[in-house]
This record gives C-alpha cells, sequence and structure tokens, in this order.
C-alpha cells in the first residue's frame, strides 16, 4: 500500500509511521493533528527550559554548583 | 466496553496529552479505537521520550536533594505534566517517599497525566491508604478513564483500597472503561458480594445497563453465574 504523503509531516513529528486509518482525514485535520503535537512538544521543552532555571531557586546555595555540574 | 465509549475514552487521553478540548480533536472519533490508541501511543512516546537527556539529568540531579525538597519542586515549580513525564525515571523508592510529602489534589493531577506503563515500578509501591486517598479525589472529579489505566498496575491490596474509597456508581464507571479488561475478575474477586450487587443496582437505574451487561463477558464463569444470579433475583423482588 502506497504510503500517504498528506501524512509525512505528522510522520516527522511522531518520529513513528501513523496509523493508515489517518488517511481518512482531510488535508486540513491532518494538519491540525501535525500542528497539535509539535506545539505539545514545544511547550514541553519551554516549560522544561523555564522549570529548571526556576528551580534554582530552591535550591540551597551549597548544593547549586554541584546540581548544575549534573545538569550540563 | 463499546466501540463508541472506546473512542471517547481515547480521545479523552489524547487531548490531554496534547493539551487541547477533547471537543477540538472531535474530528478523530470517526476513526477506530483500535487506530487512536496506536496514535496515542505515539503522541506519548514522543512526548517522554522527546527531552530525555535533559529529564534524564534532572533525575540525576534531584538525587543530590533531599526528598523534600524534589517533592516541593515538583509541586511548586515543574507541575504535574512534567513530574509525570520524571515519575517514570526516578528511583522508585525516592518516588514514593515523594508522594507521601506530596498533597492529594496534585497527586491525583500527576496522574491524570501520567503514561502508567512508564511509571508502573512507583505505583505498585504506593502504599494502599495514598492510593485510597487519590482514588477519592479521583472519583471526585469524575477521572474514571485515568482510573481505568491505572488498574492492572496496582497490587491486589491497593485495587482493595481503591474500592473501598469509591461508590458503585464509580467502581462500575470505571470497570467499563478499564483499560485492561483481563484484569477484571480479578478486581471483582476481591470485592464484597454486596458491593456486585450495588454495582447491578445502579446499572440497571442509569443509562449504562447495556454496558454493564458487556462486562459479563470479561468475568469468569463463577463471576458470571453468580451475577446471573442476582440480576434473577432482583427481577423477581420487583415483578
Amino acid at each position: 500500500v502506497a504510503k500517504d504523503v498528506r501524512l509525512a509531516p505528522l510522520r516527522d513529528q511522531l518520529r513513528a509511521e501513523p496509523p493508515a486509518a489517518l488517511s481518512r482525514l482531510t488535508g486540513d485535520q491532518i494538519r491540525d493533528l501535525t500542528v497539535a503535537v509539535e506545539e505539545a512538544r514545544h511547550r514541553q521543552a519551554e516549560e522544561l527550559e523555564a522549570a529548571g532555571e526556576a528551580a534554582f531557586a530552591l535550591v540551597p546555595r551549597l548544593l547549586r554548583a554541584p546540581v548544575r555540574r549534573m545538569l550540563r | 466496553m463499546s466501540e463508541a465509549l472506546e473512542v471517547r475514552a481515547e480521545l479523552l487521553r489524547l487531548s490531554r496529552l496534547l493539551r487541547r478540548e477533547p471537543d477540538e480533536l472531535a474530528y478523530l472519533a470517526e476513526l477506530p479505537s483500535v487506530a487512536l490508541r496506536e496514535l496515542r501511543e505515539q503522541v506519548t512516546a514522543v512526548l517522554f521520550d522527546s527531552h530525555a537527556t535533559v529529564l534524564g539529568k534532572l533525575v540525576a540531579a534531584s538525587r543530590l536533594l533531599p526528598v523534600a525538597l524534589v517533592a516541593q519542586l515538583g509541586e511548586r515549580i515543574f507541575g504535574a505534566t512534567l513530574s509525570a513525564r520524571v515519575a517514570g525515571r526516578l528511583d522508585p523508592e525516592r518516588a514514593v517517599e515523594m508522594a507521601d510529602r506530596l498533597p492529594v489534589p496534585f497527586l491525583a493531577d500527576v496522574a491524570t497525566e501520567l503514561d502508567p506503563r512508564r511509571a508502573s515500578d512507583v505505583i505498585a509501591r504506593i502504599p494502599p491508604d495514598r492510593v485510597a486517598a487519590v482514588s477519592r479525589e479521583l472519583t471526585a472529579r469524575g477521572e474514571f478513564v485515568t482510573m481505568g489505566s491505572f488498574v492492572s498496575h496496582l497490587p491486589p491490596s491497593s485495587i482493595a483500597a481503591a474500592v473501598e474509597a469509591m461508590d458503585a456508581a464509580a467502581m462500575l464507571e470505571v470497570a467499563i472503561v478499564l483499560e485492561r479488561k483481563d484484569r477484571l475478575p480479578d478486581v471483582i474477586a476481591l470485592l464484597e458480594p454486596g458491593r456486585v450487587e450495588e454495582m447491578i443496582a445502579f446499572a440497571a437505574d442509569s443509562n449504562l445497563a447495556e454496558e454493564a451487561l458487556g462486562l459479563l463477558d470479561y468475568m469468569s464463569e463463577a463471576q458470571r453465574a453468580s451475577v446471573m444470579r442476582m440480576l434473577e433475583l432482583r427481577e423477581r423482588r420487583s415483578a
């Protein structure tokens, strides 16, 4: 069965072959789903970075240097 | 579970992962549940594995800190979603200690964001009384799909504590959306006959009767016979 080329961007985001049934979706729907996955990944990266920085404020000064070394 | 309920449960899980309202993904409702499940597992893998290096370093660094502080960081800074991403990477003993220090509403938040398969070791070690408290909170929120995903990762003592904390309506709702139906006989075996009767009574008076009858397929022969006897008795009484 030929791969649905419309699913290629979603395949990139998922790093896996999307279920074949997704070919039943319209182009707009596939794009929306792709954007949703992309946004979720970006949001997570941003939140992770922000939380990592904010966490330092609560880490005792004595431990900040070793913790920072572990995070490098 | 009927195909329609299966689809609804998968859409709920997927929308939570993508932080969309289920309505925004309504266009997926026409797809078979098996495809939605595969898609949800792919999205889960991407989100849980995308920042594996950073998450791994965070966990390594957290070992330098006291458990109480890590719990505080989880609740105040990282929040439920990131805590759920990290949970399965933590040393189970430390994770359980943390769970003991965190407020129940926060643990319930984490539970709704967690992929139980990735934190099975941690979930299995959480003391039954804590599981019961979180179950109570999830029941109050109507988080039956979340609870249905956890059952197969809990030991019998925790399942018993959880069902003790739930009323008949909640037990039936969870049983219907149970992710691993093959565990249903084990769960039913933990229930007092009176509780099964309560579930039957609730099912009969609710719009879930058909879904509840579908559960018979997953029960052991003895359990099925026992439920049928209860149903007959109920019918005779009401005749």
